[in-house]
C-alpha cells in the first residue's frame, strides 16, 4: 500500500515543535504590546474643530494651565474652557483670523465648539483632579509636555497597570504643590523629598483597593 | 438539654413557611434563590443543532466585528458662556417642595449638569426635618416619564388631534369668556388638595370674576374628613395637626401614621424619637393600633387590634364612655349621651386597660397621651377622637389647632355629579385632577362628564382627558415656580430645577390665565404675590434667601385659635354615621396605596416594582383577606375573588395577610390604568368602582370565589436567611419586651449566638501567604452601619432613595416571578409567634428588618470569586469591580445574606427599550456610579461614591480623616426615623461606634465567623403588663 502522506510531512512534528514557542511567543508578546494602551492610546491626536495649540498658549506665551482649565482644583474634571473664556482675549487678539471662526460663531450662537476628546477614560474608572493635585502631582506627570505640543496627544497610556504604577509608589512622581503647573519640572533634576516638605499636612496613602476608583 | 436557641420565637415570612415550620420541614425551594426557570428555556424552541449553528455564528461575528472596534471619538460640549458657579460635574441642591395631599416637604433636589436626578429633604423644614419618603424619591422619576403629556389636545366624538398652545388657549378663552358674561353660572372648577398662597390667591381672582362659579375638591390624598370634622365644630378654615414628640402612650385608629397620613415623616420621626432606648431603665412610649388591615404602623405596635374600619368609630365611644366613667374625664354631653352598640367582655377589657394606660402617661408633667384617627374613617368618629383628646388634655400638646384663613372652602365631588344630572353644570375645569378615574364608582363620573365641556389639565393623558374636550399638559413640580404652606404653617417657595421638557404649564401659570384670562410667567405671580403680601418689607436680598433655605420667613401672621364648640351638630353626624352604610356580609374597605397612592405614580417603574411594606407584592394589587375569611371562602392566594358592592362588581386575585379583621376585605386604590402607559398597563385592578358615595373609604358587600387564578407575585420568600432542614434554628431577628424593672432578658441581642465570640475560630489562621489571608484592615477608617430595628418601621423610603442613588434598574413582573429584581436593599418582613401555641396567624407580632450588604470583614463571597471582582478594601468595604465580573454568579450563592443581585438581561437598557422610558430616562441616572450591563453581580457599596467624596474634599483640606457624620449613606439620609447610622467604628467618639458598644447591638449570623460590618440593635416591645 503506497503511503498516503509524503515522507517530508515526517519533519512537520519536529517544525512544529522547534518553531512553535516562538511562534507562540511572538503571539504572546504582540498581543501584550499592541493591544495595549501603550500601542493603542499613547499618540492618539485626534484633529479639533480649531487648531489650537498649546505649545503657543501654555509654551511660548507662558499662559498657566489653570486660566482656561479653571475647575481643575474644584471638580473631578479639569473642565475645557467656555468659549467665553476664548473670547477674553480672542475679542481683541487675531479677531478677524479665519482659524477664530468657530469660536466666534460660538460665541455668537451659543452653540457649543465640539472639541474631540483625548484623554478618555472608561465609564467605569472614576478620576478626580482634585486629589492629585492635592497631592502635588503635576500636569505634565500624566498629559506630558503639553507645553511643546502643537497638537495635543496622549503621552502616556492611562491604562489601570500604569496608574497602580504609580499608586503603589507616588513618591517618584511629587512635586511641591506651587509647582504642578510647571511643566519644565524635572523630578531627576529638581530634587524633591516629600517626607521632609514642612508644606505637607498629611501622609499620602494612594488608593490601591476597587472602589478607589471603580464605583 | 436545651439548646440556646429552642426557647426562641419562631420567624416566617409566607403562609408556606408558617406551615412548613409548624411542621418542622424546610421551605420548599428555600435553597434556590433564583427558582428554577423551566418555563424559560422552553419558551425559547431552538433545538441542539440550532443551538450549535448559532454557536458558531455568533463565534465568528463577534471574531469579525471585535478585530474592527476602533475606539470611539467622544466630543466635550463646553457651554459658550459658562453660568455662574456651574461647575461642570459638580451637583447643585435647590431648595424646593414637594406636596402630596396634606403632606408637605421642604426638599433639596440634586441637579447634576442641569439634570434634577435625586431628591434630599430640607433639614430646616419642620415637614421632612432632613428625610423625605418613598413618593419623594421616586417623584424625580415622573419627571423623565416619556409617556407624559406633551401637547394640547382637541377631541371630538373620541378622536384627539394636537393642538398648538396659543391655539388651545383660543379655544378654551372663548368658553371662560361665554361663562363670564354668564356671571360664571354653569361652570365648575375641580380643584385638588391647594396648601399654595398662590394658588389660593388665583382661586380668589377667580371667583371674584365667576362669582357664581363653583368650585369642587377632588383628591383621595387630601385630609378631607379630618378638615369636615374640626371645620363642623369649630368654623371653616379650621385645622389641626397631630404631634407625637411628648406622647407617652399613642393610640392610633385606623391611622398609619408612619405611612401615609398627613405629615408622616414628621410624626414617624417624632415617635421614634421615645423608641430607641440604650438602656434597660430608658422610657419607651406605647402604641396602641386599631386597624382593619396590617399597616406598619401596625407593625410598629406593641398592641395590635384587627377590627372592622366600619367599627372605629364605636370602638372610640366605648372608649370615651371608659374614660368618662373610670376616670372621670370631661367630655361634651352632645357626645357623651349617644348610645351605641356594645362590644364583648374580651375587647372591653382591653379598652379598659388602654384608657388606663392614656390617663397614666400624664403621670409627668412633660408627657401626655395621643389618640389618632386615619384619614379613611368619616369625619364624625374625627369628632369622638377631638373629644377624647379634648378631655385627656391634649390640646396645644399632641394635638394642636389653626386656623386657615386662606383657605378654599370646596364642595364634594356628590354636588359636582348632582349638578352635572341635572345639567347646571356645563363647562368643568379640572386642574390636575382626575375625577373620571378616582370619584367613587357609584357617581359614574365618567359618563357624567361625558355630558359636559370638559378642560382637562393632567400630566398624563388620563381617564379624564379622555372624556374632556381640551386637554392641556402640566408641568411636573420640578419644572414649576410655586409655593406651599404646610399643614402647621411653615411655608416654602417651590422653584424649578429645569425648563419644562415638553411645552408643559404649571398649575398655578394656568389657574392664574383662567383666573384673569393673562398668561403670567409663574416667578412673576409667586413673586408678585408675596410683594403683595410683604409690602414694603420685601427685599430682593429676603427673596433669595427664602430661595436659598426654601423658608419662607418674617410673614406677619394673626394666630386664630379655632374653638370647638358645635358638639350638638357633631352629636347628630355621630347618630346618623353609627348607622353605618352599605348592606352584606362583608366589610370592603379602600386603602390609598403604598406604592402607587391614589394612581398618581401608576405609570412609575420604581414604584410599580417596590414590594408593598407588608404583602411584598408587586405591579399589582389584591383583595386582602384574613386566614379565617379566605378559609371560609375556600380561596389561596392567587386565586381570583369577586367583590361586588351594590351592582358593582370587580375581579381581582385574593392575597391572605395574617392580621386583617375577619370578614373584611381590604383593596388598594390607583391600580388598573391599563390605558395610562406601559409601565401601568396591566397592573392590577381598578377599585375605584366599587367605592360608594355615603362613604367612599368603608362600605358593606359581598365577597365571592370568582373560581380561576391570576397569578400576582409577591417578593415575601425572596432571599430567604434560613437555610432549611438539618440546621439549627439561627434567630436573624432579636427581640426582648420591656418589663416593671427594665428588660425581660437584658442581654437579649447576645443569647442568640450560637457560639460564644470565642469559640468561632478562623478558616485562614492556618494560611500564612500574604495575599490569602483574612484582608488587611490597614486603613484610617474602617466603615460599619447600624440598624436600629426599634426606630426602622418598613415604611420602604430606603429602598427607593438607594434606587435613584445608586442607577438601580427595575426588571418588571415577570422577572420578579423569577427571583431576579435588583433592589440592593431588601426590606424583610417576619410575622412571628410561639410554637407552643400553634403560631396563630389571626393577629401576629410582626418585625421588619432592612437586609443589605453586611461588608462581612471575612466575606465568604470574596474567596468564591474566580477573578477576584470583589474584594475587600482596607477600610473594610467589601468591593465590587463590576468591569472584572465574568457572572459566574459563585459570590452570590455563597452569601448567606442574599443580597447579591444578578443583571440578568441587562435590565438598564430594557428600560429605556421595552419600557418605553428612553431616551429621557438616562437622565435620571447618577454620574457617580457606574450603570451595570448584563451578566454582572452588584450589591449595596455603602453609597462608596460618597465616602470617596467625602475623602476627596477631606484629603484636598489637608485633613487624614473624614469627620464623623460628613458620609451620609442615601438609605441613612433618607430614613424617616432615624434607624439607620453610618460612621467609622475605629472611632470611640463616632455615632456608630458609641452604637456598636451598646448591649441591643448584635450582628446577623455572626456564628459563620463571617464578622459583618453592619449590625443591628435588637427591638425592644413595650407592652401594657394588664394586656399580656
Amino acid at each position: 500500500m503506497p503511503a498516503i502522506f509524503p515522507r517530508w510531512t515526517n519533519k512537520i512534528p519536529l517544525a512544529i515543535g522547534i518553531l512553535g514557542p516562538f511562534i507562540g511567543a511572538g503571539l504572546i508578546g504582540g498581543v501584550w504590546y499592541y493591544f495595549s494602551p501603550k500601542f493603542t492610546d499613547v499618540g492618539y491626536r485626534p484633529i479639533q474643530p480649531v487648531p489650537f495649540s498649546h505649545k503657543l498658549h501654555a509654551g511660548d506665551m507662558g499662559m498657566d494651565c489653570r486660566y482656561c482649565h479653571n475647575t481643575v482644583e474644584r471638580a473631578a474634571h479639569a473642565a475645557i474652557p467656555a468659549t467665553a473664556t476664548c473670547m477674553n482675549c480672542h475679542s481683541l487678539v487675531k479677531k478677524d483670523s479665519p482659524k477664530l471662526k468657530p469660536v466666534r460663531d460660538s460665541f455668537e450662537t451659543g452653540v457649543s465648539v465640539p472639541w474631540v476628546r483625548v484623554h478618555q477614560l472608561p465609564d467605569f474608572a472614576f478620576f478626580d483632579h482634585r486629589p492629585h493635585l492635592a497631592a502635588g502631582v503635576g500636569c505634565s506627570s500624566c498629559h506630558g509636555r503639553i507645553d511643546q505640543m502643537t497638537v495635543v496627544q496622549m503621552a502616556q497610556p492611562l491604562s489601570m497597570s500604569w496608574c497602580l504604577d504609580c499608586h503603589r509608589d507616588p513618591e517618584p512622581n511629587l512635586r511641591p504643590v506651587d509647582q504642578i503647573t510647571n511643566m519644565g519640572w524635572d523630578p531627576k533634576v529638581d530634587k524633591y523629598d516629600p517626607k521632609a516638605d514642612p508644606d505637607r499636612k498629611r501622609a499620602l496613602t494612594p488608593p490601591e483597593h476597587c472602589s478607589g476608583c471603580h464605583r | 438539654m436545651n439548646k440556646p436557641t429552642e426557647s426562641l420565637k419562631a420567624y416566617w415570612r409566607s403562609l408556606e413557611a408558617h406551615d412548613a415550620a409548624l411542621a418542622g420541614e424546610a421551605l420548599p425551594h428555600s435553597h434556590d434563590e433564583f427558582p428554577t426557570t423551566e418555563a424559560e428555556l422552553t419558551q425559547v424552541r431552538v433545538g441542539r443543532r440550532g443551538f450549535v449553528g448559532l454557536l458558531g455564528a455568533s463565534t465568528a461575528l463577534a471574531g469579525l466585528t471585535s478585530g474592527c472596534a476602533r475606539k470611539p471619538v467622544e466630543h466635550i460640549l463646553p457651554f459658550a458662556k459658562r453660568p455662574e458657579d456651574l461647575i461642570p460635574g459638580k451637583p447643585v441642591w435647590y431648595a424646593t417642595a414637594f406636596q402630596q395631599g396634606g403632606t408637605v416637604f421642604g426638599v433639596l433636589a440634586e441637579s447634576q449638569d442641569g439634570r434634577p436626578i435625586k431628591i434630599e429633604g430640607n433639614p430646616k423644614h419642620a415637614g421632612s426635618q432632613g428625610a423625605t419618603d418613598v413618593w419623594a424619591q421616586a417623584s424625580v422619576l415622573n419627571l423623565y416619564d416619556g409617556e407624559r403629556s406633551q401637547v394640547a389636545l382637541k377631541q371630538s366624538e373620541g378622536a384627539p388631534t394636537e393642538l398648538a398652545w396659543e391655539d388651545a388657549k383660543a379655544e378654551v378663552d372663548a368658553l371662560l369668556t361665554a361663562a363670564r358674561s354668564a356671571g360664571g353660572k354653569g361652570l365648575a372648577l375641580v380643584i385638588p388638595w391647594t396648601l399654595s398662597p398662590s394658588v389660593r390667591e388665583q382661586i380668589r381672582t377667580f371667583t371674584k370674576n365667576f362669582p357664581q362659579a363653583k368650585i369642587f375638591l377632588d383628591d383621595p390624598t387630601a385630609p378631607a374628613n379630618a378638615t369636615a370634622a374640626v371645620e363642623m365644630l369649630a368654623g371653616a378654615g379650621s385645622r389641626f395637626t397631630y404631634h407625637l414628640d411628648s406622647a407617652k402612650a399613642v393610640l392610633a385608629c385606623d391611622c398609619d401614621f408612619m405611612g401615609i397620613e398627613q405629615d408622616h415623616v414628621r410624626l414617624a420621626r417624632e415617635f421614634a424619637s421615645m423608641r430607641s432606648p440604650m438602656t434597660p431603665g430608658d422610657a419607651m412610649n406605647r402604641l396602641y393600633v386599631v386597624e382593619p388591615t396590617l399597616s406598619i404602623t401596625g407593625v410598629a405596635a406593641d398592641h395590635r387590634i384587627p377590627l372592622a374600619a366600619g367599627d372605629i368609630g364605636r370602638f372610640l365611644l366605648a372608649l370615651l364612655k371608659q374614660l368618662i366613667t373610670a376616670h372621670n374625664i370631661k367630655a361634651p354631653p352632645p357626645i357623651v349621651e349617644i348610645p351605641f352598640e356594645a362590644f364583648d367582655e374580651a375587647m372591653n377589657a382591653k379598652i379598659a386597660a388602654i384608657a388606663k394606660d392614656l390617663i397614666n402617661a400624664r403621670s409627668e408633667r412633660s408627657t401626655g397621651s395621643a389618640v389618632l384617627v386615619g384619614e379613611r374613617q368619616p369625619a364624625w368618629v374625627h369628632g369622638v377622637a377631638l373629644a377624647i383628646n379634648g378631655g385627656l388634655g391634649n390640646g396645644n400638646a399632641s394635638i394642636r389647632f389653626r386656623a386657615d384663613d386662606n383657605a378654599i372652602a370646596t364642595e364634594d365631588l356628590r354636588e359636582l355629579a348632582a349638578g352635572l344630572n341635572k345639567g347646571s353644570i356645563e363647562t368643568v375645569l379640572c386642574l390636575g385632577t382626575n375625577p373620571a378615574y378616582d370619584a367613587p364608582g357609584e357617581l359614574a363620573m365618567d359618563l357624567l362628564l361625558a355630558k359636559a365641556k370638559v378642560v382637562h389639565v393632567g400630566m398624563h393623558y388620563d381617564e379624564t382627558a379622555k372624556v374632556a374636550g381640551w386637554h392641556l399638559p402640566l408641568s411636573h413640580y420640578l419644572e414649576s415656580w410655586g409655593d406651599v404652606e404646610s399643614a402647621e404653617g411653615t411655608i416654602s417657595i417651590c422653584q424649578p430645577l429645569i425648563n419644562p421638557l415638553f411645552g408643559t404649564r404649571s398649575a398655578l401659570e394656568i389657574m392664574a390665565w383662567w383666573a384673569t384670562g393673562n398668561v403670567v410667567p409663574g416667578d412673576d405671580l409667586v413673586r408678585s404675590y408675596w410683594t403683595s403680601v410683604l409690602g414694603d418689607n420685601f427685599s430682593e436680598r429676603r427673596w433669595r434667601r427664602w430661595l436659598h433655605d426654601g423658608l419662607v420667613t418674617g410673614i406677619p401672621r394673626v394666630p386664630g385659635v379655632p374653638t370647638m364648640q358645635e358638639w350638638a351638630a357633631m352629636g347628630e353626624a355621630i347618630t346618623v354615621g353609627l348607622k353605618g352604610t352599605g348592606e352584606g356580609a362583608y366589610e370592603v374597605n379602600f386603602h390609598l396605596d403604598p406604592k402607587l397612592v391614589d394612581g398618581r405614580f401608576a405609570n412609575n417603574a420604581w414604584m410599580q416594582e417596590l414590594p408593598h411594606p407588608i404583602s411584598k407584592l408587586t405591579w399589582d394589587n389584591a383583595a386582602y383577606l384574613s386566614p379565617a375569611t379566605a378559609r371560609q371562602l375556600g380561596v389561596k392566594n392567587c386565586d381570583l375573588v369577586t367583590v361586588q358592592v351594590g351592582d358593582r362588581k370587580v375581579d381581582l386575585p385574593a392575597w391572605i395577610i395574617p392580621g386583617q379583621a375577619e370578614n373584611t376585605v381590604s383593596l388598594a386604590l390607583g391600580y388598573g390604568r391599563d390605558e395610562l402607559g406601559t409601565i401601568a398597563k396591566g397592573a392590577g385592578a381598578n377599585v375605584y368602582s366599587l367605592q360608594a358615595i355615603a362613604n367612599p373609604w368603608t362600605t358593606r358587600g359581598a365577597v365571592t370565589k370568582a373560581g380561576g387564578k391570576r397569578m400576582i407575585y409577591s417578593t415575601q420568600d425572596h432571599g430567604t436567611l434560613n437555610p432549611g432542614m438539618d440546621y439549627e434554628k439561627r434567630p436573624i431577628v432579636r427581640e426582648t419586651t420591656t418589663t416593671a424593672s427594665g428588660w425581660a432578658e437584658p442581654e437579649f441581642a447576645k443569647t442568640g449566638d450560637l457560639m460564644k465570640p470565642g469559640d468561632l475560630k478562623s478558616l485562614w489562621e492556618h494560611n500564612t501567604e500574604a495575599t490569602l489571608g483574612e484582608p488587611k484592615l490597614t486603613g484610617k477608617q474602617q466603615w460599619a452601619m447600624v440598624i436600629d430595628l426599634n426606630r426602622c418601621n418598613g415604611c420602604n423610603a430606603c429602598v427607593v432613595a438607594c434606587q435613584a442613588e445608586n442607577n438601580i434598574p427595575v426588571v418588571g413582573k415577570a422577572q420578579v416571578s423569577n427571583g431576579r429584581e435588583m433592589h440592593w436593599i431588601r426590606l424583610d418582613r417576619y410575622y412571628t409567634g410561639d410554637p407552643a401555641t400553634g403560631m396563630p396567624l389571626d393577629n401576629p407580632e410582626v418585625v421588619f428588618q432592612p437586609m443589605l450588604c453586611q461588608h462581612c470583614e471575612t466575606a465568604p463571597c470574596e474567596n468564591v470569586c474566580p477573578v477576584a471582582a470583589t474584594a475587600h478594601s482596607p477600610e473594610g468595604l467589601n468591593d465590587m469591580a463590576y468591569n472584572r465580573c465574568i457572572g459566574t454568579r459563585y459570590c452570590a450563592n455563597n452569601c448567606p445574606y442574599k443580597v447579591r443581585r444578578f443583571n440578568f438581561h441587562n435590565f438598564n437598557r430594557r428600560m429605556e427599550e421595552d419600557m418605553r422610558q428612553d431616551p429621557l430616562i438616562r437622565m435620571v441616572r447618577n454620574p457617580d456610579v457606574t450603570v451595570r450591563f448584563r451578566g454582572v453581580i452588584e450589591k449595596c457599596s455603602y453609597c462608596v461614591q460618597r465616602i470617596q467624596e467625602a475623602k476627596i474634599e477631606a484629603h484636598v483640606a489637608g485633613e487624614d480623616i473624614v469627620a464623623d457624620g460628613k458620609i451620609i449613606t442615601a438609605c441613612q439620609q433618607v430614613c424617616p426615623t432615624e434607624a439607620i447610622v453610618f460612621g467609622d467604628k475605629d472611632d470611640p467618639g463616632s455615632k456608630v461606634a458609641k452604637l456598636r458598644a451598646n448591649s441591643r447591638n448584635y450582628g446577623v449570623l455572626t456564628d459563620l465567623y463571617t464578622r459583618p460590618r453592619t449590625t443591628y440593635l435588637g427591638r425592644v416591645r413595650n407592652p401594657n403588663p394588664e394586656l399580656v
